[in-house]
């Protein structure tokens, strides 16, 4: 049995020990694993696959487009894409950013420093209906944004930064609440992938005479790029799906395509509008996705070990 | 790296009793960020424990002018609310159960075998984040519809509990991982049989990790609407109910169910704080 | 072409003292090692006088500037780290070119620059490589070549072959040592290992704790130990340290008297510590004039040499001699140490 030394993961198969069932330790693996797996496939594949069927089949089983051309000549539609890109649009450079400056911030040797990574976590745990709730009382026409401006008499009445009518106000609530609620993540994600880079590196880059910034540019960046195309690929996917901070500040005055699957299945009960919905929000996901493989795409040979 | 070489020089400045701009700068940053953190959370809690008659007060002050219960006690006692509480937390005491039932076999057979397959297992594991919750929320709806689930506790739970399992996997496995085979050889050798030997070596050395996985679970079961929202209409849980409420509620109520989503996050992130990175199983390769 | 002058330097890391008011000369092109076990401050000093550590008391003059102040990429200076820190993501011929870049030399200044620190360290085939790509003996060119491509004042290097297996450490040396005479650098060189110290520095900077012990060319550290801990520090085996007690002129060791001529300082009757080569002592079957008596405990065929282990009185002693000697475990030997190889390293209280 031991005649591997196992810090490492033992090979499936044992050549050299017979004995009862031994025909089933090399299954032993697939069995631990068989269950999730099975679980994963029923729960998450297949749903996939089936609301592809869903939007593409008629009531009878039929192959059919009418779902979706519904969909496209439904009220919100082009308003609902609209919307969801232009929250990517905003948002992800956003948090990006801020979130790069945070890690760096994080990683220096401030004093509570432990204190400041606690509080800029806790977003982490706050479901993305709660950061809807807390932004709304503050971007509300009689909450805290307008009570504080006409306090400083900015203004003299207060604006409707959530008004129906006031697209530029509902975008920049939802981008408030968001950025907010999820760039702990991104910071984390970002943190990690700074700790991966040896701090010789930059030592090495500054005696050879780089600024801070250009340590930053020139070793720091570049070396972050894998766990930056990880980061925006989970923050992109998730970004796309924004759904209750947009509920909670918006109402049904910011159409995206999240809350439009949701109406579609939850209040119409209409099933194939929702699927077609749900369709083309994973597919423009996954293009988004792709083009960021593409633009990040760092060669093999600088990694590999 | 960069800002640790700057700050390490900074650092040792320290004994010559200077301090410099730069790190005057990088405190006020500090700070700044800190207050964009907090300020939200102050000013609902503010909302929320404020009289009744205050919210018609306009402008609000910032400072609090009395504390009452008045929103609170109207959003626990609205209908509905309690049950929704409780149902979250059944549906997340459930998802943690299945997610590590499930999942710790799994990890442990990715932390101890190799097997043909294993490397893409890993890769799907960790790319399966990326199928949205919206595509597979209105599929489930309809086989639950089919099955007569729908509506229904169980139903979440079971989508929680995939949702968090890719999750607990990779955590499982990186924790089994740590707990060297050794040991169980040791145990075996002394006639323990496999499994024993998992059970009494490998699982008590792995408490900590797996508390973790659970309490991941617990908190994305806790905070996630959207399925929520789908699968159900009467068994709701917690966020459900509140999305289903949020057109006609008073304002009150919205702060006061806000303040009530938001308390918990603390808490939780005072325990996640150790493995915060593990849970997203990034490095930098 | 520079010399550095280290003043009174201390450093404090909250309640330990990692250097302790320390100073040190390098000449002009000497090369200077740093020698020490783990934690006794070397690092601590060679990153102080690259600018990654401040002192907390203390100046650093390099070529009559005080650097104290000025960051690391103004002082000068080049350095080669123990893991070498090669930049991942850029080619070998990038990562060369790096500090001239951030200097502003003009690329084909850069090529040209380039391209004859890769001939130098003969990587010249490997520009196109990326470092994950290299074996460890010539990630450790490209990082040489890095330092030297600047044409520093100083180069620094922190135990720089401590990776490299056996073999090619022992031919880096030989390489380094030639390089950096013929670039006409000062070097400044931190390793724990006595055998590269001796070999490739004009002096050698023996430190402790935070302090200096002894600092000198590798002749005299070896043969004129100034402690107990130098004098166990250097040479394989490490010198003998016998308990003995002070005559005239004379020390008597386990009831017999070996001169050793007048030690100013050390009072008749006071236990001292006795120092003596393994290599500096006769051994023969015969008892000869003031030649004292001893067991062989363990004989080491070593190949050039014989390594004997005896017991002489309650103290144990090795003695180095020609392969011819025939001796087994359990002889009656006698050992004489030769003229003038005795070293006086302190009194006996020292702990050794």
């Amino acid at each position: 049995m031991s005649d591997q030394i196992a810090a490492t993961p033992r090979v499936g198969r044992r050549a050299t020990r017979g004995g009862p069932r031994a025909w089933l330790r090399p299954l032993v693996p697939y069995l631990l694993v068989a269950p999730s797996a099975v679980f994963l496939a029923f729960f998450l594949f297949w749903p996939a696959v089936k609301a592809f069927l869903i939007a593409f089949q008629t009531a009878g089983g039929a192959f059919t487009f009418a779902n979706l051309q519904a969909m496209v000549h439904d009220t919100d539609f082009g308003l609902s894409v609209r919307n969801t890109f232009v929250l990517l649009a905003i948002i992800i450079p956003l948090e990006f950013a801020i979130a790069l400056a945070m890690a760096v911030l994080a990683q220096s040797r401030l004093r509570g420093r432990g204190f400041f990574l606690y509080v800029w976590s806790f977003p982490l745990a706050i479901s993305d209906l709660a950061a809807g709730l807390v932004w709304f009382s503050i971007f509300t026409s009689h909450g805290y944004l307008n009570s504080a401006l006409q306090d400083a008499h900015i203004i003299g009445r207060p604006i409707g930064f959530l008004d129906y009518t006031n697209v530029p106000g509902l975008i920049v609530a939802v981008v408030a609440a968001e950025t907010w609620r999820s760039i702990s993540l991104v910071m984390v994600v970002i943190m990690s992938g700074i700790q991966a880079i040896p701090s010789e590196l930059g030592e090495a880059a500054s005696i050879l005479g780089a600024s801070a910034w250009r340590r930053f540019t020139k070793v720091t960046l570049p070396l972050l790029k894998p766990t930056l195309q990880v980061g925006l690929m989970l923050r992109t996917t998730t970004a796309f799906q924004v759904f209750a901070v947009v509920l909670a500040l918006t109402g049904s005055g910011l159409p995206v395509l999240a809350t439009k699957t949701a109406t579609w299945a939850h209040g119409a009960r209409n099933y194939q509008m929702a699927a077609a919905y749900a369709v083309l929000l994973l597919l423009l996901s996954s293009l988004v996705t792709i083009a960021y493989l593409t633009l990040l795409r760092t060669p093999r040979e600088v990694f590999q070990r | 790296m960069t800002t640790a070489v700057a700050t390490r020089t900074a650092t040792a400045a320290r004994g010559r009793r200077r301090v410099e701009p730069g790190r005057l700068l990088l405190y006020g940053c500090a700070i700044l960020v800190t207050l964009f953190m907090l300020t939200p959370v102050y000013l609902i809690a503010l909302a929320a424990l404020s009289p009744a008659q205050a919210i018609f007060d306009y402008p609000h002050p910032l400072i609090p002018t009395g504390i009452s219960l008045d929103n609170i006690q109207f959003f626990l006692t609205f209908q509905g609310i309690v049950p929704a509480l409780v149902r979250s937390l059944i549906v997340g005491g459930l998802t943690v159960v299945l997610s590590l039932l499930l999942g710790c076999p799994a990890g442990y057979a990715l932390a101890r075998y190799w097997f043909r397959g294993k490397d893409l297992l890993q890769l799907m594991l960790v790319n399966v984040r990326a199928i949205p919750m919206v595509i597979i929320a209105v599929p489930l709806l309809v086989t639950f519809i089919e099955l007569n689930l729908d509506d229904s506790v169980i139903s979440v739970a079971l989508v929680h509990a995939a949702i968090t399992l890719p999750l607990t996997i990779l955590i499982s496995a990186s924790v089994f991982v740590r707990v060297p085979a050794e040991l169980e050889e040791a145990a075996m050798s002394l006639g323990a049989g496999r499994l024993g030997a998992v059970l009494r070596v490998v699982l008590p050395n792995s408490v900590p990790g797996l508390a973790t996985a659970a309490l991941f679970a617990f908190v994305t079961s806790w905070n996630e609407v959207f399925v929520a929202v789908i699968l159900t209409l009467r068994n709701t849980t917690l966020p459900a109910a509140l999305v289903q409420q949020l057109q006609e509620s008073p304002v009150g109520f919205r702060f006061a169910g806000g303040l009530c989503l938001t308390i918990p996050a603390f808490v939780f992130i005072f325990f996640m704080r150790p493995y915060l990175f593990n849970a997203f199983g990034v490095g930098g390769r | 072409m520079a010399d550095i002058r280290i003043e009174q330097i201390t450093k404090r890391y909250g309640g330990t003292v990692a250097l302790d008011d320390v100073s040190l000369m390098v000449h002009d092109q000497e090369f200077m090692v740093l020698l020490g076990p783990s934690g006794c401050g070397k690092t601590t000093l060679l990153r102080m006088i690259a600018g990654f550590e401040r002192p907390d008391e203390g100046t650093i003059v390099i070529d009559g500037r005080d650097v104290t102040e000025v960051p690391p990429g103004k002082r000068g200076l080049a350095m080669v780290f123990q893991s070498y820190a090669l930049f991942p993501h850029l080619k070998v011929f990038d990562n060369i070119a790096f500090g001239l870049r951030m200097h502003g030399v003009s690329p084909p200044d850069v090529k040209q620059r380039v391209g004859s620190a890769a001939e130098l360290m003969q990587i010249a085939r490997l520009l196109d490589r990326y470092p994950t790509q290299l074996s460890g003996g010539q990630r450790q060119r490209v990082a040489v070549a890095r330092a030297l491509v600047m044409e520093p004042a100083v180069i620094l290097m922190d135990e720089p072959l401590s990776n490299l297996d056996a073999l090619l450490r022992l031919q880096m040396r030989a390489e380094l040592k030639r390089l950096l005479h013929e670039a006409k650098t000062t070097a400044v060189y931190v390793t724990h290992d006595q055998i590269e110290a001796l070999s490739m520095g004009d002096r050698t900077a023996v430190m402790r704790d935070g302090r200096l012990l002894q600092v000198d060319t590798p002749m005299m550290v070896y043969e004129h130990p100034g402690d107990v801990f130098v004098a166990q520090f250097i040479g394989t085996p490490p010198m003998n340290v016998l308990r003995a007690r002070m005559g005239e002129r004379e020390v008597d060791v386990e009831g017999h008297a070996l001169s050793i001529g007048v030690q100013n300082g050390y009072r008749p009757g006071e236990e001292v510590a006795v120092g003596v080569r393994a290599e500096k002592i006769e051994v023969s079957h015969e008892q000869g004039d003031g030649a004292l008596p001893a067991e062989v405990a363990v004989v080491e065929p070593l190949g050039s040499h014989l390594l004997l282990t005896l017991a002489l009185g309650s103290q144990v002693i090795k003695v180095a001699t020609h392969t011819d000697f025939q001796v087994k475990p359990h002889d009656q030997v006698w050992l004489r140490p030769e003229q003038g190889s005795l070293r006086l390293l302190g009194r006996a209280a020292e702990e050794y």
